[in-house]
């Protein structure tokens, strides 16, 4: 089937036929009307006007008698649209005898050939006619008689001859004007008629038939754009690729073999060119092509998408042709893999395609779309480059492990020459113009010399990726081209790139809990840190690794990482400190007894309880739980000068040969070993040194073996100090290896308290004078001393009972009640809060009345007994600074 | 052929999985299909309704995200229609409602009921 089309790079056009013998339609009159037409065309981009599409160039003058010859089936856009009949006669005999029965002939013949198209008499108004209508005045010249024997059929005169240049012009434009609405009329008529059947029948398509079908429908599309009717067209060819797809995956599913997809597989693809999107012209090569059915499926696609995306752009869709890129090389990848008939294409050519598509799409949507979208939709623009560069990037890779460019692969020299030539360098193109895009095929071709190109390319490409999926949020598609990365660079030996590509991951996919992407991850990120030696790290994701169940996962195996990390455990010279989780899993303590007060002798026994998820026995030398001090404890030294008053907030180290011991402030609870006296907040000036200081104590059990899923240990252990504690932390400890699990509890809820055996209070009661004399009021001092370990709650009650009818006046502020009777006086204290280690002393005056103690008949100046102090506490609460 | 089902919750840890055509031993297709599905929850999460969400080289990714914000993955090979793919959703929809109504389940931990499993199975046979 012949070409029809003059220059490969231009679109179909109309057709025009012409019967003219006497060579009015010349060369040179074809070109002035050309040039006309094809500036009707150019002035209309859509289709607010009824003119043609810029690329159709003008129109196709074929004479009517080569139309008639012509026996091959005409599509739909190579029909003629206007048959004309060009003569100009002057002489009305000649028109008798031999133009009207010519043109009678003309019309007879148009009719038996069919078709739509109009009929147009073209009366060429040349010199010897102008000068013939001046002869034959009054008697009907030629063009009359036209017009009457050929009444209902156009007739146009066309001047050809004229005195007046302007008449002229006129002429030549009413007439292209004339060609170009009767065309169109035409081309109107006949895309509305082949839409309707194609409607009909599309319900119904035997596999068989289906190419014609698709070729129908992508002529139609074609007709439809030629006539600016650019949503129709569109319509069509996204039809035809949609349809193309569903019957090829219908037929791979099937299996069945299939004529017309034996015949276009059979053909061979000798260049894998990707579409030209900016430059969407090159893809009329392939139509005629297209239409035969023998071009391969790669052309007809390429085709597709170019149309496609021309169209998107006409219609300022420019966002949508990089969702219809992806689909169409998704579908032809996919396509390629299954259907067995196009097995023979070439290895990589896909790929190629695919690559060189999404750079060229790119670059479409940023030359081609309207600046303003392109600023309003920036955020779309971005998810759009991500993922065709990450296409790019996954098909740069296939062609990377297909022609053996991956590190440690040799080079397929021959397969990296078959691809290359099956690239056109734009510059190589027939019809090439100059142009501002980049030449992605050429891009291709160098970066397929040799590895290292590959690698630069590989890697540039891939942090393009993952830059462009961050900047555009999506941070798992980030994460998912970052693995593959670390891969890459895995394999070309740079582990810390790797292996800091690979943390970013891990750490995203631990969160998830995706155990494929976890083990894999991990795995990986395993091997790198074992090559760079960082064993700590490697430590750490092997423990992860190792509380993964092997979940029928291939290459997984627990008990390989359990038995590395005991490795290292047994070799390693300084311990690690890890964390419990995902190794083991606390699920909880219960002390014995479920008590939270325990005296300074009490053993505490507690059981934790755990889930270990190792996939294998583990032995802990040592388990310990850790009770840390509820309170810390500022030491400073100081010289042992003597006592000196004090704040609570610091304490001072006490010289314990001094002797003297009257603390009248608070000490922390278990320094048993040291005494300590609270500083001034300010400081007193005299401090040197100062340290924190934590109690704890441990609760341990030896030689524990933690067996796969739930474990129950008992730990014991005693207090050293009184206080108040609460758990810390708990750590199993298996050779080099400790693991560590905080324990925070913020409401201090699982508090103890370690309490002293027995409260110590002691109670003295003392004269200024040392002798107690009747008859005068003595100043006393009732001294309430609180041990160390023992505190006297406020509103503690004390009875303080004197012999005798005493009078008792208290100097001190002190809540009390006397009750007095001729025997006894009893006073009841309320005290105030005495502190531990403090002194509670209440001044008073004792009034013993003489009489009494005659009365009574004792010795007055012997041991006379005056003061029974009997201290009943009703409240004794222990409670630790 | 590849299909892969996955309900993922609020904290996007997979909830549930299925793989349509169980042979057992868990190869790299399973591993690149959780590896697909998990990288489209970025276009899940923005588009928020059923469709056709994203594509890796032969494989599709379908979404579905439910008035709680779970969402629900499909990862497919091959054309399938969208009518089907949507009765799935609704009936693992209606499945996975009814799960959540067992007293015994805690939400967003993984759905380890057997009967669920089997419903699933059910369903995507019927419809994938």
């Amino acid at each position: 089937r012949p070409n029809t089309y003059t220059d490969v790079n231009m679109g179909p056009k109309p057709t025009i036929t012409y019967h003219d013998d006497r060579a009015l339609l010349n060369a040179a009159m074809q070109k002035r009307l050309q040039n006309r037409l094809k500036q009707l065309q150019s002035s209309s981009k859509d289709g607010s006007s009824n003119t043609f599409s810029a690329f159709c160039d003008g129109f196709k003058f074929v004479s009517f008698e080569s139309h008639q010859r012509s026996n091959s089936e005409q599509c739909i856009f190579e029909k003629p649209l206007l048959h004309t009949f060009w003569n100009a006669t002057s002489d009305v005999e000649e028109y008798r005898l031999r133009t009207k029965p010519q043109i009678v002939q003309w019309l007879s013949d148009i009719e038996k050939l069919g078709g739509c198209a109009e009929c147009l008499v073209v009366f060429c108004i040349t010199a010897e006619v102008r000068a013939a209508k001046k002869k034959v005045k009054g008697q009907g010249d030629v063009e009359e008689r036209l017009r009457n024997d050929f009444k209902g059929r156009v007739i146009v005169a066309f001047r050809l001859s004229s005195s007046n240049d302007n008449r002229l012009a006129d002429s030549l434009q009413s007439f292209t004007n004339i060609l170009n609405d009767m065309c169109f009329s035409c081309m109107e008529q006949l895309t509305e008629a082949e839409a309707k059947q194609l409607s009909n029948s599309k319900d119904e398509i035997p596999l068989p038939n289906f190419y014609s079908f698709l070729v129908r429908q992508i002529n139609l599309a074609v007709a439809f754009e030629m006539i600016l009717h650019n949503s129709d067209a569109l319509e069509y060819f996204n039809a035809a690729s949609c349809l193309l797809e569903v019957t090829l995956s219908r037929i791979a599913k099937t299996n069945e073999s299939v004529v017309w997809l034996d015949r276009i597989a059979s053909n061979p693809c000798t260049s894998w060119d990707y579409p030209s999107l900016i430059e969407t012209n090159y893809s009329w090569k392939y139509l005629p092509a297209i239409e035969d059915g023998s071009c391969p499926l790669l052309h007809i696609r390429t085709f597709l998408l170019s149309r496609q995306a021309r169209l998107l752009f006409a219609l300022d869709k420019g966002w949508n042709v990089s969702q219809t890129c992806i689909s169409t090389l998704h579908a032809m990848s996919r396509e390629r893999k299954e259907l067995k008939v196009l097995q023979a294409m070439p290895v990589g050519a896909v790929e190629s395609w695919a690559y060189m598509t999404c750079f060229e799409a790119i670059q479409a949507i940023m030359m081609q779309s309207n600046p303003d979208s392109l600023m309003s939709a920036a955020s779309s623009f971005l998810h759009v480059r991500a993922e065709l560069w990450d296409y790019a990037h996954e098909k740069l890779r296939t062609l990377g492990v297909l022609c053996g460019l991956m590190p440690k692969d040799n080079c397929k020299t021959e397969l990296i020459k078959t691809i290359q030539s099956g690239i056109t360098k734009r510059a190589e193109l027939a019809g090439f113009k100059e142009q501002s895009s980049e030449d992605h095929g050429q891009n291709l071709i160098s970066l397929l010399q040799n590895q290292q190109a590959f690698k630069t390319s590989y890697l540039t490409l891939g942090e393009m990726v993952i830059g462009a999926y961050k900047h555009a949020g999506r941070k798992r598609m980030a994460f998912k081209a970052g693995s593959m990365m670390a891969e890459f660079h895995k394999d070309l030996g740079l582990w810390v790139e790797a292996e800091q590509l690979l943390s970013d991951v891990c750490s995203y996919y631990s969160e998830d809990q995706w155990s494929h992407l976890f083990i894999k991850a991990y795995s990986l990120l395993a091997e790198c840190q074992n090559k760079l030696q960082m064993e700590d790290k490697y430590v750490s994701t092997m423990v992860l690794l190792a509380s993964v169940p092997a979940l029928n996962i291939i290459g997984h195996d627990p008990v390989i990482w359990m038995d590395k990390i005991m490795q290292i455990s047994k070799k390693s010279v300084y311990q690690k400190l890890l964390s419990w989780e995902p190794l083991m899993v606390l699920n909880k303590i219960v002390l014995q007894g479920n008590k939270t007060v325990y005296s300074i002798k009490d053993e505490i026994i507690a059981e934790v309880d755990l889930k270990y998820n190792g996939p294998k026995e583990m032995k802990v030398a040592i388990a310990s739980m850790t009770y840390s001090a509820v309170s810390s404890v500022l030491i400073k030294q100081t010289s042992p000068s003597g006592p000196t008053t004090a704040a609570k907030s610091e304490l001072e180290e006490l010289n314990l040969d001094n002797g003297a011991d009257t603390l009248s402030h608070s000490r922390p609870i278990g320094m048993s070993s040291k005494r300590y006296r609270s500083l001034d907040g300010g400081g007193s000036g005299r401090s040197s040194d100062s340290k924190q200081k934590v109690f704890e104590f441990y609760l341990t059990n030896r030689q524990v073996v933690l067996q796969p899923g739930h474990n129950k240990i008992i730990l014991s252990g005693k207090a050293n100090a009184l206080g108040q504690y609460t758990r810390s932390k708990i750590s199993l400890k298996s050779g080099s290896l400790d693991f560590i699990l905080p324990l925070l509890d913020d409401d201090n809820s699982t508090m103890i308290s370690i309490e002293p055996c027995k409260p110590g209070v002691a109670v003295s009661f003392d004269s200024d004078i040392g002798v107690f004399l009747a008859g005068y009021p003595l100043m006393c001092t009732l001294s309430f001393q609180a041990g160390s370990g023992t505190a006297i709650p406020s509103k503690s009650k004390a009875i303080v009972t004197f012999i005798g009818a005493c009078e008792v006046k208290l100097l001190a502020p002190v809540k009390h009640t006397a009750t007095n009777d001729e025997n006894q006086t009893e006073i009841l204290l309320e005290l105030p809060e005495v502190l531990p280690s403090a002194t509670l002393s209440i001044p008073l005056t004792v009034f013993v009345p003489a009489a009494c103690v005659i009365t009574n008949g004792i010795d007055p100046l012997n041991e006379v007994p005056i003061v029974l102090a009997l201290c009943v506490f009703n409240t004794c609460v222990h409670r630790f600074m | 052929m590849t299909c892969y089902f996955v309900i993922v919750g609020h904290n996007d840890n997979p909830l549930f999985e299925l793989d349509v055509k169980e042979t057992g031993k868990l190869d790299d297709k399973r591993q690149m299909a959780q590896f697909v599905a998990h990288a489209s929850l970025d276009l899940v999460d923005e588009a928020k309704f059923l469709k056709s969400v994203d594509r890796f080289n032969e494989l599709s990714v379908a979404g579905f995200v439910t008035a709680s914000h779970m969402r629900f993955i499909l990862v497919y090979d091959g054309p399938k229609a969208q009518e089907n793919m949507k009765n799935f959703f609704m009936d693992m929809y209606d499945a996975f409602v009814k799960a959540l109504l067992n007293p015994f389940y805690v939400p967003n931990t993984p759905i380890a009921s057997s009967n669920f499993r089997k419903k699933a199975q059910v369903i995507a046979k019927k419809y994938l």
